[in-house]
Order: structure tokens, then C-alpha cells, then sequence
């Protein structure tokens, strides 16, 4: 998770709970099984696939792009 | 997140799928890891499956497996799959005419705004409508900021300013939208709507 991005989801989604707003045109939805054997397993891998995929997003959150 | 938590989140459904692991494989594709093989090969431990346009399946025999096919997604099939998504969805072409509200809005020729307009707002339409809002909305967005710099309205207060941050990154609903467009004052309502017209202007004629 980059810090950018945490800090973009915290202003939208904090005390408004409506994910919607954090959703945009670039999202990707990363699913994993929901087993403890899989969140110990598999849940590594979705992280840095998260990374990577938030590295190819051309344009930052305007937080981001305005620090 | 899990693949249960993905089928209960409605807000989910439009977006582009990644699954890794059996078990979030068969959540999202029930049946494909038994009938399908995909980069590893007929041999191999483990598979990367694109399905249809906006998903793709990563799985092995084992954990480590699944972690190579996931490395081999990542090295080679990522890149292209992220492209080929946001591309699609920033070229969506227009829903079917089936406008649902005033019968002004019913005819492209005559009253262009207000055709887009009514395929924005129609539910039924949700795959071309929301792209299509979202563009408007960041268009809108964009033009209330060059205003500001401008110094053609005054600054936004620190309220506005909040609600403002999430618009150029982000699908805000028509309440929302109603509720930044009045919180901006007349002078930003008057940009806002131009914008409008001269996207929904690009968007009929892309």
C-alpha cells in the first residue's frame, strides 16, 4: 500500500463508511481466499501485486499530486 | 480482500478481478481450474487464466506454486492486463438509447446534454453510464479548480476543499454531486455546467 493512496481513502472513506467513493476508473478488485490458511499463504502475493499495480497508475490521488 | 467479502460488496461488481489461490479462483470462476490450464502448461503446477475481459485467475497445486504463477503474472501479463482495462473503460462507448426519463431526452439530435444526461442517470445503463459520469465529473472537478487558480471564484473553504479532494479520483453519487455543485456558489455552477456541455459534447461525438 503506498502512503499516497492510504491517505486518499482515509479522506474519502473515514466517518462516510461508503466505498464507493474510494472506487475509481482504475480500480482493481484483488481476491483471495478467505481461509486463515490463505490469508497466511496467499495474502502476502496480493500485497505486492497491490504495490505493483498502484506503481502503473498514471495519475496520483490529487493529495498526492498536490505535495 | 477475501472472496467472500467480494461477492457480498455490491460497489465490486464493475471493477476488473484478480484472484490468486484455489479458493478465490473458484469463488470468481466456479469449475475453471478443473477444465482450464493457462501459461504453465499441461505439465506445470500452476496456471495464470485470463477470463473474458476484465479478469484474471492465479493459482497453483501449492502456495509456492501459486506464489510462481503469481511472479509470472507479475514479470510478464500484468502490464498488458492493466492496460487493456483502463483503456476499455476510458473508451466506453455509449449504453443503448433507452432514455428513461423526461421524452425531450429521448433524442440525441435534439437535445444532446440531456440524452447523455438521461443514460447517466438511468440504473440500467450502468456500465457506460457510470464511465461516462465519472468523465463528466472529473471534467467538472477540474474546471472548478482552474476557476479557483483563476481567481474567476472564490477559494473553496476548508468543508469544500474535503469534499473537493475525492472528486478527480473517484465515482461520487448524484447526491454528492448535487451537494458539490451548490456548495461551490453560482459563479462554479455556471463553470461546472459548461464543462458538462463541452464533455458531453466530446462524449456524443467519441
Amino acid at each position: 500500500m503506498t502512503e499516497s493512496r492510504y491517505l486518499h481513502d482515509l479522506k474519502a472513506l473515514d466517518g462516510v463508511w461508503d466505498l464507493t467513493r474510494a472506487i475509481t476508473r482504475r480500480t482493481v478488485a484483488i481476491v483471495i481466499g478467505g481461509s486463515v490458511l490463505a490469508e497466511l499463504l496467499d495474502r502476502p502475493g496480493a500485497v505486492h501485486l497491490r504495490g505493483a499495480i498502484e506503481k502503473r497508475v498514471i495519475s496520483p490521488p490529487v493529495d498526492a499530486a498536490s505535495s | 480482500m477475501t472472496d467472500a467479502m467480494w461477492r457480498e460488496e455490491q460497489a465490486l461488481r464493475g471493477c476488473p478481478i484478480i484472484a490468486i489461490g484455489g479458493q478465490a479462483v473458484e469463488a470468481v470462476a466456479p469449475g475453471v481450474k478443473t477444465t482450464q490450464r493457462g501459461d504453465g502448461g499441461g505439465a506445470s503446477r500452476w496456471s495464470v487464466v485470463r477470463k473474458g475481459a476484465d479478469t484474471v485467475l492465479v493459482w497453483g497445486i501449492g502456495a509456492e506454486d501459486t506464489s510462481n504463477a503469481l511472479r509470472a503474472f507479475l514479470s510478464d501479463g500484468l502490464a498488458d492486463f492493466l492496460e487493456e482495462i483502463w483503456r476499455e473503460k476510458s473508451s466506453t462507448p455509449a449504453a443503448p438509447p433507452q432514455p428513461a426519463v423526461a421524452a425531450s431526452t429521448s433524442d440525441p439530435d435534439a437535445d444532446p446534454i440531456g440524452y447523455v444526461a438521461a443514460q447517466i442517470v438511468d440504473e440500467r445503463h450502468k456500465g457506460a453510464g457510470r464511465q461516462a459520469r465519472a468523465t463528466m465529473i472529473e471534467e467538472v472537478a477540474l474546471a472548478i479548480l482552474r476557476a479557483i487558480n483563476e481567481g474567476m471564484i472564490a477559494e473553496l473553504d476548508d468543508a469544500q476543499v474535503a469534499r473537493f479532494g475525492f472528486f478527480l479520483d473517484s465515482q461520487p453519487n448524484d447526491n454528492q454531486i448535487v451537494e458539490f455543485m451548490l456548495s461551490c456558489g453560482v459563479d462554479a455552477e455556471r463553470v461546472a455546467m459548461e464543462a458538462t456541455a463541452r464533455v458531453t459534447e466530446q462524449y456524443l461525438r467519441g
